[in-house]
């Protein structure tokens, strides 16, 4: 394994191309994990996830495992899933509610705030260096936790720009699903996907402000909503949805090509819409009077204007705030990733809307979805090619050089790869800031 | 009423050659003949928690009513599929087949299926893609109608052993 000093890490990103070794030297995604995951603000959850005290849910950054857990205090706290004694993962169920969690190896208990609450025949700790009160020997908090309208982010390193810095105005997009809400609130429900697959969490981030891709991998799901749409459906009449989720993947280039791209400074990304959210169906028509109702007909119409596809933020989480979709990035080794997949309520929103948000869940960010395994095909594909010395660059270019900075954000035509050059900028600062 | 007394004095062996049959068709990929096994008001559910109440409140591995079928079936014959450039195979066991003595009480997610009878089965399937097989186990239930004088299947549940595990893309029908 090569060893990488900050010159040797500078050497494998240029501004419009990138070396094949980070998506497949061992060495480096275990620096990604030192260096990108255990310094920036990761995404471990949702408030309403933990509504209840005593209730918790558990997640990985890399491969440390963490516990969000809601205390008899009203707060989120989380955790290192680690017993202060000798080390035990101590909460082994993915969500639950319990009174204190307690180590299945020497019974250890910790109160939900991470706090050591007791010790079986504690007197054998009388007289020796042990300090009970001493928080390393609870199971430690995460240096860093703060949240944004209920999307909890935690880092690993003590020391970093705030959450408000490192989201900036890209926060716009989490205001843009909360603000859907005739409540102003989200609610994470209907279970979770997890979806593998066998590529460099890289290319899947890559993959989600990539416009030039959608009509050539999904030509086969393109295909199905538009055969299915012309077999059944009378000239004219409106797309069931599962027919809009899919052929609108097969928009030509001009369409693609009139979005905009906007990439933020720290690595953020987003892309404009491709399944305008407004509908006019009943469904839709009583939601609009919800919103209405809530925040009144301006108002209303600013926030429904509004027409984002992906947003990423960079380095672990996407959300589509149109459709109330999260999609978690959790690299499990240089060539897998898995992609935890949330829906959300939008409290105050009649129960119907959100048979619209699960349908989008299954037909498009299922394990069997019908648009999905194409992209996961390509993604495995890139790994598997990239294996090739034929040359050890993989091209950026398209439209570099165009770029149109302003301020915190920097813009392109919708068919640039600005954001994945946008995405290497953030991973190089990463990788070689000083610790 | 009078196809239900019928579907229920149905032998036992015939409704098992029927379960193989679909297993058969699925396994070669005859979609259209499999298709037509189903009724047109048919729900296909594959849940993603184990004991799930509906597919309307929790997310779904599948969730598809003939629409979403058809639409599958188009996209997995498709010649540019690139995920079936190296097509899927499969392999079903279907057993342990018996009448649900519950009637499929409380396990339709709400579709209230129209229905004749209830089975119950085990599946265990083994797929292979490229250079790996994997496999998949559970609990089938068919909801099964009289039409025309044939069975039919109205809806079809699999709760899978590992519905809630991390898993690769899963792309025909199980």
């Amino acid at each position: 394994m090569a060893p990488y000093d900050a010159a040797a890490i500078r050497a494998l990103i240029e501004p419009d191309r990138v070396r094949r070794d980070i998506y497949i030297d061992p060495a480096l995604f275990e620096l990604e994990l030192e260096r990108i995951f255990g310094r920036a603000w990761i995404w471990v959850g949702h408030e309403s996830q933990v509504k209840n005290p005593g209730d918790y849910v558990t997640t990985t950054i890399g491969r440390q495992g963490v516990v969000m857990s809601r205390h008899s205090d009203g707060k989120v706290y989380v955790l290192h899933n680690r017993c202060g004694h000798r080390g035990a993962k101590v909460v082994g169920d993915r969500d639950g509610n319990v009174r204190f969690f307690r180590c299945c190896y020497h019974g250890w208990t910790y109160r939900t705030d991470g706090t050591l609450r007791g010790i079986p025949m504690q007197r054998g700790y009388d007289g020796t260096g042990f300090d009970m009160a001493d928080p390393r020997y609870g199971m430690m908090r995460l240096p860093r936790v703060e949240s944004y309208r209920g999307f909890v982010f935690a880092s690993l390193a003590a020391t970093g720009p705030s959450l408000e810095t490192y989201l900036g105005d890209a926060r716009t997009s989490i205001d843009d699903m909360v603000d859907r809400s005739p409540a102003g609130e989200l609610e994470v429900v209907g279970g979770c996907f997890r979806v593998v697959f066998r590529a460099n969490w890289k290319i899947f981030l890559e993959n989600l402000n990539d416009t030039m891709h959608p009509m050539v991998v999904h030509e086969s799901s393109v295909e199905a909503g538009k055969i299915w749409a012309k077999e059944h459906l009378a000239e004219g009449a409106p797309d069931p949805l599962p027919v809009r989720f899919t052929r609108n993947n097969g928009f030509p280039y001009e369409f693609w090509e009139k979005l905009t791209l906007q990439a933020h400074a720290q690595g953020h990304s987003f892309m404009g819409g491709i399944f305008p959210p407004r509908r006019t169906d009943p469904v839709y028509m009583d939601y609009m009077a919800a919103m209405e109702q809530a925040y009144g007909k301006a108002r209303t119409e600013e926030i429904l204007a509004v027409d984002r596809h992906n947003t990423i933020f960079y380095p672990n989480v996407s959300i589509q705030s149109g459709y109330q979709q999260l999609r978690n990035i959790r690299p499990l080794a240089v060539d897998r990733t898995q992609m935890d997949v949330y829906a959300f309520r939008l409290k105050g929103a009649p129960d119907e809307f959100y048979k619209h948000t699960l349908i989008y869940s299954n037909v498009v960010n299922s394990p069997s979805s019908i648009v999905m395994p194409d992209d996961h095909e390509a993604y495995n594909r890139v790994q598997e090619g990239l294996l090739a010395q034929a040359t050890p660059w993989v091209s950026l270019h398209r439209d570099a050089g165009r770029d149109r900075p302003d301020a915190e954000w920097t813009s392109a035509n919708g068919t640039s790869e600005l954001p994945m050059r946008n995405q290497y900028r953030a991973w190089l600062s990463y990788m070689t800031a000083e610790a | 009423m009078r196809s239900e007394i019928d579907l229920r004095a149905l032998d036992l062996r015939v409704i098992e050659q029927f379960l193989y049959r679909e297993a058969l068709l699925l396994d070669e990929k005859r979609w259209q003949e499999w298709l037509a096994l189903y009724t047109a008001d048919c729900f296909y559910w594959v849940p993603s928690v184990v004991g799930q109440n509906d597919p309307v409140d929790t997310v779904s591995l599948y969730a598809e009513d003939r629409m979403r079928m058809e639409m599958r079936i188009i996209r997995i014959t498709h010649p540019h599929a690139w995920s079936q450039d190296f097509p899927t195979r499969m392999s079903h066991v279907v057993g342990n087949v018996m009448r649900d003595p519950d009637g499929g009480k409380g396990a339709d997610g709400g579709i209230n299926p129209r229905a004749d009878l209830v089975v119950r089965s085990t599946v265990h399937i083994l797929e292979h893609r490229k250079e790996e097989q994997r496999l998949f186990g559970g609990n089938v239930r068919h909801w099964l109608r009289r039409e025309d004088g044939e069975l039919k299947i109205a809806m079809k549940r699999i709760d899978l052993i590992n519905c809630d595990a991390p898993m690769e893309v899963v792309q025909l029908f199980l």
